[in-house]
């Protein structure tokens, strides 16, 4: 009992060493931010952010941006299912075990390898951010909305394959296994048995990468991939801090709107569940 | 007698219990009824699952109609076999034809499941989902979907399927454990109905004295061992105890 004690008492100070460990590496010193100085540059940044540019040809200008983002978020989003849903089917493990019953060898390999390849390429689109493929894309299509729209296509595309497979995954084994029993195939199993338990979730996934695309779209833009985030990015440079705080606000009730349209339609697909 | 099912020297483990099933031997003829009873953990679901070719077993064979159900090629034998299992395994979100079509979907085209995906049911298909639904009791129920019916009701779908499926051999899990005493009786009378046509019907059933209104044969099984294959005549009041090793029936 007491060594069960003391092995708890020592995680606080394991966390506290990690902090102080990462604090050090990274140079952190909050000092600096309460500081005179630090305190200084706040204040002229804030007081500079004042009072927004509010004209009405500033105003009617930012609609080209916002809807632009809208339109990358939402490209990004259904190119990254249409990527993502083959993906994850293939990535999706058998409800039960690893082997069928009468499943020969080569079938088994297949099966494996072709799981572990869709894994894989999952893996690999998720894990590189999406700044560094807006960056690549840039490199490839040039400036633009459009390499915001494939480097949120890829990155999308990994987020929500790893999802729907796990969302898949999840589903209740009987019905997968009552429709296996029958003979039916992968395809009327994926269509009658697996999809009907999960489809509310993959909705759900989908509605929420969405509302996180809205958010990538904005800061895509800060390496020029078009959009709200540029014209934040060339304000910032500008020192145009009025314009800044407008676009900022703007970016705001974007959004807000998206995540409440988003939430509704959640809300109304778990209602009819 | 000739044998249409035959369990021979039927082993099975799973990695964190093993001997589930141990050197299981039984056969069943074609049009006959056979109840598989004994008490929770004795291995029924799991030899249920192997004749259901859900579960490959570790040792021993099962053959229908003189095929190895494990062998690589018995993929086609598939169809042959119906599967009602005690939690019916439909889902509500699915439309009740297309729950009671799953029994013949073994027999479709891909782009006959996906053209029934995006448009529902051919006329023909409804037609033969509104005959099957008839016989189990639930006739005009052909619209709607799954998940607006009673647990009763939906078993009822699920023995329509397999009905509709009109397979070789049915085995059925448990396929009256959560249905009230009156549904019970129709889902099991329904699916011992099926050996007219000459199919072989295995089912686990708790309820002895459902066993013995319905079946004619019995195998008992405990602690993965056959230790009861006969008559439901013989099915006195002490085998049964001795059967449970004990436990109430």
């Amino acid at each position: 009992m007491r060594r069960l004690s003391l092995r708890r008492a020592s995680w606080p100070l394991i966390l506290l060493a990690l902090v102080m460990w990462s604090a050090r590496g990274t140079d952190a010193r909050p000092l600096l931010l309460v500081g005179p100085d630090g305190r200084r540059q706040i204040a002229r940044f804030v007081t500079g952010l004042f009072p927004p540019e509010l004209s009405v040809d500033y105003l009617l200008g930012l609609i080209r941006p916002a809807i632009e983002t809208v339109q990358m978020s939402l490209l990004g989003v259904v190119f990254g299912v249409l990527i993502a849903a083959p993906l994850a089917v293939i990535a999706t493990k058998p409800s039960r075990g690893p082997s069928q019953p009468g499943e020969g060898r080569l079938r088994r390999l297949g099966r494996r390898w072709s799981y572990a390849t869709a894994r894989g390429i999952l893996n690999v689109m998720r894990t590189i951010p999406d700044l560094v493929w807006a960056l690549m894309f840039i490199a490839a299509v040039g400036l633009g909305s459009f390499a915001g729209v494939l480097a949120l296509t890829v990155h999308s595309a990994g987020l929500l394959g790893k999802l729907y497979a796990e969302a898949m995954e999840s589903v209740d084994p009987v019905p997968v296994d009552t429709l296996r029993a029958t003979g039916a195939g992968g395809i009327a199993i994926l269509l009658w048995a697996v999809l009907p338990q999960a489809a509310p979730n993959l909705v759900s996934i989908t509605l929420y990468q969405w509302e996180c695309n809205i958010r990538a779209a904005m800061v895509l833009g800060f390496v020029g991939a078009g959009g709200f985030g540029q014209r934040i990015d060339i304000a910032m440079r500008l020192f145009q801090y009025q314009e800044m705080l407008t676009l900022l606000a703007a970016l705001l009730i974007l959004v807000t709107a998206v995540d409440r349209f988003s939430s509704f339609l959640r809300g109304r697909l778990a209602r009819n569940d | 007698m000739d044998r249409a099912l035959a369990v021979e020297g039927l082993g099975f483990s799973y990695s964190t219990r093993p001997n589930v099933l141990e050197d299981i031997d039984f056969g069943v003829s074609a049009g006959e009824a056979v109840a598989v009873i004994g008490p929770s953990g004795a291995g029924k679901s799991t030899l249920l699952r192997a004749l259901a070719h859900l579960a490959a077993p570790a040792a021993g064979r099962i053959v229908l109609d003189g095929e190895d159900l494990n062998d690589p090629s018995s993929k086609r034998l598939r169809g042959s076999i119906g599967y009602v299992h005690q939690q019916h395994g439909l889902p509500s979100a699915i439309s009740t034809p297309m729950a009671v079509l799953g029994g013949r979907m073994h027999r479709w085209t891909v782009w006959r499941l996906l053209a029934s995906a995006l448009l529902g049911p051919s006329e023909a298909d409804i037609a033969r989902v509104r005959d099957v639904l008839r016989r189990v009791g639930l006739e005009g129920r052909e619209c709607g979907r799954v998940g607006e019916m009673s647990v009763g009701q939906r078993q009822r779908v699920a023995v329509a399927r397999t009905l509709l499926q009109a397979p070789r051999l049915i085995v059925a899990d448990e396929p009256v454990a959560s249905v009230d005493p009156a549904t019970a009786d129709v889902v099991l009378s329904l699916l011992v109905e099926e050996t007219a046509r000459g199919a072989i019907v295995v089912c686990s059933v708790h309820d002895v004295d459902k066993v013995r209104r319905h079946f004619t044969r019995a195998i008992g099984l405990r602690r993965g061992r056959l230790v009861f294959d006969g008559s439901t005549d013989g099915l006195t009041d002490a085998v049964t105890v001795d059967i449970y090793n004990g436990e109430s029936a």
